[in-house]
């Protein structure tokens, strides 16, 4: 568990240093995807999005540590990563979770689909400094009070949280 | 194959159980569980080799030209999908169904009483599946990847 902390908190570093720049971000999540504007396009088929563009993906410490978390990869290089499988595989092999995770920290501006994640997947997501994204589930048994910059959005309200313990607690009153 | 008698019945999961045992290998890869319902669902952590399982075993039946099993995923639009669902007697899997299936096919799932689905993905409801249906796949100490039925078994050990 600590350790798992540690990869988290690294991770979270890593993410602040790359993608904040010194400015307020936070990841926006539809609890349920009708209340997404319909001027927003939601990215659904997260495999796909990935597989599209993954070629001009630059793979930072902060990809390598969402791949290494989520699917248990270890990156190795030319957009290749060593599996838990021990198989050498191709970037496009990740986990639909993965790829979730990457396209959301990759595209803070896009909407993505959550659907297809894993618990592990919507750990690292819900962690993550911006972004945006509809997810039907919030992760199941996170650490509570780990810091996280997320603003709830329902049909005619949003609001900002600061640990996933009250995200949690006011989850509902989004649907 | 087994017969096609109703497993389930009484405000349970519809499907019918067709086909117990998937075994697939690619000399490092090796998956071998049996199913215990119609309909199953694989849900589970990103990465934990759900698709793996998928892609493998659609080249394992590609390669035995084995039809009775229909494997339906992001490549199948709506009416290919359809179609393939309005077959009887088959073994269907479906990866990321969650995002693939519309509401209506998952309503059809839910009350299709000819075939065996093993679906993956995370919403119960959607498919009508119990507790008993639910599985994630899991390392066994041989290194073989099988199915672990967490709720049905919890719940049997308390």
């Amino acid at each position: 568990m600590q350790q798992a902390y540690g990869i988290v908190q690294e991770l979270r570093n890593i993410l602040k240093q790359h993608k904040n720049g010194g400015q307020q971000t936070m990841l926006e999540v539809y609890v349920n995807k009708s209340n997404v504007p319909k001027s927003v396009k939601i990215e659904n088929f997260n495999d796909l999005f990935f597989d599209l563009n993954y070629g001009n993906l630059v793979v930072d410490d902060a990809v390598k540590n969402i791949i290494k978390q989520i699917d248990g990869s270890v990156y190795q290089e030319n957009g290749r990563v060593l599996t838990k499988f021990n198989e050498i595989a191709e970037l496009n092999h990740l986990s639909s979770g993965c790829k979730t995770a990457i396209n959301i920290y990759k595209n803070p501006n896009k909407m993505f689909n959550c659907a297809e994640c894993g618990n592990n997947a919507l750990e690292v997501i819900f962690r993550l400094p911006n972004g945006r994204v509809c997810s039907e589930y919030a992760p199941a048994y996170p650490d509570f009070y780990t810091p996280v910059n997320v603003v709830l959005c329902g049909k005619a309200k949003k609001k900002a949280f600061n640990n996933l313990n009250d995200v949690i607690d006011a989850w509902n009153g989004f649907i | 194959m087994l017969g096609m008698d109703l497993y389930n019945t009484g405000g349970v999961s519809m499907g019918v159980l067709l086909q117990k045992r998937f075994a697939v290998s690619n000399g490092k890869v090796a998956f071998d569980f049996e199913v215990r319902t119609g309909l199953t669902l694989l849900c589970g952590d990103s990465g934990s080799g759900k698709t793996r399982f998928f892609s493998l075993y659609r080249k394992r039946c590609a390669y035995d030209r084995n039809d009775n099993i229909e494997f339906i995923d992001w490549q199948d639009n709506g009416n290919s999908i359809k179609n393939k669902l309005n077959a009887k007697g088959k073994v269907f899997i479906i990866d990321s169904a969650d995002v693939v299936l519309t509401d209506n096919v998952a309503n059809h799932i839910k009350n299709d009483k000819y075939n065996q689905y093993i679906i993956l993905g995370r919403s119960l409801e959607r498919y009508g599946a119990t507790k008993r249906d639910v599985a994630i796949i899991v390392r066994s100490k041989d290194g073989v990847y099988k199915l672990w039925y967490y709720r049905e078994d919890q719940q049997i050990r308390e």
